[in-house]
């Protein structure tokens, strides 16, 4: 049986206008992408030629805008789903449902899940431009929307966390950004920092490696060197800050964008497990929370 | 059906439920009340599975609701005093939504929901938006909500509150309905005089104690000390205020326009040696009355003058 909270968040959202606007909104923005990189790859070049090559900086634009607009579109529509449950007053409605917290949280997700595969889905006519000259495999698309599916699985379970402790959207999305922001830059700071003091590149490639795997923009862009082949990520990587005689860091720095997506289902999960035990009114975590926020409620009751 | 036993709830320092015992049996429709701050609210959602107590144990059918909430959730229909619905949701597809919580399988959603929302008299409104509805309409379709499981035991939170009396009254009815169903419901609310209408047993509450349970009339025998009798004769009254003093069970007498009225500490044989010597004193009587209490002046003494 599909997941109740799926099956009405998938009729309730497809009937309001607003998810409309942001398909629309969305589809906007990669074909303007699209566009500009024409004009300025193909209209303000020497030659005003085309060459079929370049086709492959468009595909890299389009994916970047792509990651970009899910990075910044999944917290805003799921960091919402508990504390909205909680303002429309129908969470406790549905915690004394014989669905358990878990699937709660589940349903929540997925539902995001649904709405950015909804998004992916409609911007394929304009990826399509890039395969209608061959420059990339199809293979490489899927990959594509598996690691950005990935993503947001990330970010939405991280979402749906911090939307079970906090009652207002807004501080949960900006919590997420924060988060994400850490996992971008903090984790480059920390590889970069025993390069700077020691200068000579004799860093622990294990640590290096653990570091570097958390951050969604080493994933992503390890995940575009080895589709169209340049190897910066890897070559670098191995050169100054693994170089090892080890093979498996040498396929871990390969394939580092494997491993991220790894670190983004293993976080999602744990995030959405430890947001159900949030909810859970008869945990501990849920009790005290609750006690907590509606002990002024209690009393007048 | 219902068993509380010793049931504490602390916030802190500040004690919500304090040791309370209450029992209620198969069918019963028992009234929860109390003054605001009593603990009622809390009570229910730990009754409900919503909140954990600190001590004490909510047993219905035998069965822990603190140690097993989740198997005891198909057993208990809740409706909170607070509630809001989806937008962009129709009638039937919120009562389908949780019918598919409440894992009813999808092909006998259909008869359930429509028996409801007849019940509830919203069979005409099953294609409007929930968020259309007015607020009695609302309270209605939480009832069904909570009744799509068909729970043997009912917890209403409030269910008329905020209601005109027209919308009260169409619940009221509902509820008439689930009692001959044979329902088991507890109901807080702060129309007294419903619930001493409808509920077969009250429980009064205050400060997170018990302060009374049974029927509203177990209750006000037990708890009304006095008995105040009026008398009505016709013509003079000095006589009869005259026999009346000179009896030693008759605390107060109060002149009235009409009648004179007295405070009564005897049995109904010592009253009726009353009503006897007033006969024999030759005084003519129009009317010897018992005046009946009500619950809200019950609910008054007992918690010492607290509103609902």
């Amino acid at each position: 049986m599909m997941n109740p909270v799926l099956r009405r968040e998938a009729i309730t959202s497809l009937r309001g206008w607003k998810n409309y606007a942001v398909v629309t909104f969305y589809i906007l923005m990669m074909a303007m992408g699209a566009g500009l990189f024409f004009y300025g790859s193909v209209f303000q070049s020497y030659r005003y030629s085309f060459d079929p090559q370049s086709m492959v900086y468009l595909y890299i634009t389009l994916a970047a805008i792509q990651m970009a607009l899910i990075v910044l579109s999944v917290p805003a529509l799921t960091a919402g789903s508990i504390s909205g449950e909680r303002e429309r007053q129908t969470l406790d409605l549905l915690l004394v449902t014989k669905l358990s917290p878990l699937s709660i949280v589940v349903g929540k997700l997925l539902s995001s899940m649904a709405f950015v595969l909804l998004l992916i889905v409609s911007t394929l006519p304009v990826f399509s431009i890039v395969f209608y000259f061959g420059s990339l495999g199809i293979d490489s698309l899927l990959t594509l929307i598996c690691f950005t599916l990935t993503t947001a699985f990330m970010l939405g379970g991280i979402s749906v966390f911090f939307s079970c402790i906090y009652r207002k959207t807004v501080v949960s999305i900006m919590l997420v950004y924060i988060v994400t922001g850490v996992l971008c830059f903090g984790t480059l700071i920390l590889v970069l920092m025993p390069l700077m003091v020691r200068g000579d590149g004799q860093v622990n490639a294990v640590a290096t490696l653990l570091k570097i795997i958390p951050n969604p923009g080493v994933g992503f862009f390890s995940l575009i060197d080895n589709q169209i082949g340049t190897n910066i990520l890897n070559r670098g990587l191995y050169l100054y800050a693994i170089s090892s005689n080890n093979s498996f860091l040498y396929w871990a720095v390969s394939n580092l964008w494997l491993l991220h997506m790894a670190f983004q289902l293993v976080v999602g999960f744990v995030f959405a497990a430890l947001a159900a035990a949030l909810i859970n009114p008869m945990g501990e975590h849920g009790s005290k929370q609750k006690s907590a926020k509606t002990k002024k409620k209690k009393s007048e009751a | 059906m219902l068993e509380i036993k010793d049931l504490v709830k602390k916030y802190g320092k500040f004690t919500a439920v304090d040791h309370l015992t209450v029992s209620v049996e198969k069918g019963a429709i028992c009234g929860f009340v109390g003054p605001n701050g009593a603990g009622k609210t809390t009570t229910m959602r730990i009754m409900a599975g919503l909140l954990s107590a600190t001590s004490g144990n909510v047993r219905i059918d035998e069965v822990d609701v603190i140690q097993n909430p989740r198997a005891l959730r198909e057993k208990i229909g809740y409706m909170p005093d607070f509630f809001g619905v989806y937008d962009n949701l129709k009638v039937t597809e919120y009562m389908d939504f949780y019918a598919g919580a409440y894992g009813i399988a999808y092909k006998e959603r259909k008869p359930i929901i429509d028996n409801l929302l007849e019940i509830v008299d919203l069979a005409h409104k099953k294609d409007s938006y929930v968020d259309s509805l007015s607020r009695g309409m609302k309270q209605r379709l939480c009832l069904a909500r909570s009744l799509v499981h068909d729970p043997e035991l009912l917890i209403l939170d409030e269910p008329a509150s905020g209601l005109d009396p027209r919308a009260r009254i169409e619940v009221k009815e509902v509820l008439k309905q689930l009692k001959e169903l044979g329902k088991t419901i507890m109901i807080s609310s702060h129309i007294l005089p419903e619930l001493a209408e409808m509920c077969t047993e009250i429980c009064i509450i205050n400060q997170g104690k018990l302060a009374a349970q049974g029927s509203v009339q177990e209750i006000m025998q037990r708890l009304s000390h006095k008995r105040i009798i009026h008398v009505q004769p016709l013509g003079e009254k000095e006589a009869l205020l005259r026999v009346l003093k000179e009896q030693p069970l008759v605390r107060i007498v109060s002149e009235n326009t009409k009648d004179v009225a007295f405070d009564f500490t005897g049995t109904d044989e010592e009253l009726a040696n009353i009503l006897k010597q007033l006969v024999l004193a030759e005084i003519p009587l129009l009317s010897f009355r018992e005046k009946e209490g009500n619950l809200e002046e019950v609910f008054m003494q007992v918690t010492g003058g607290q509103s609902v």
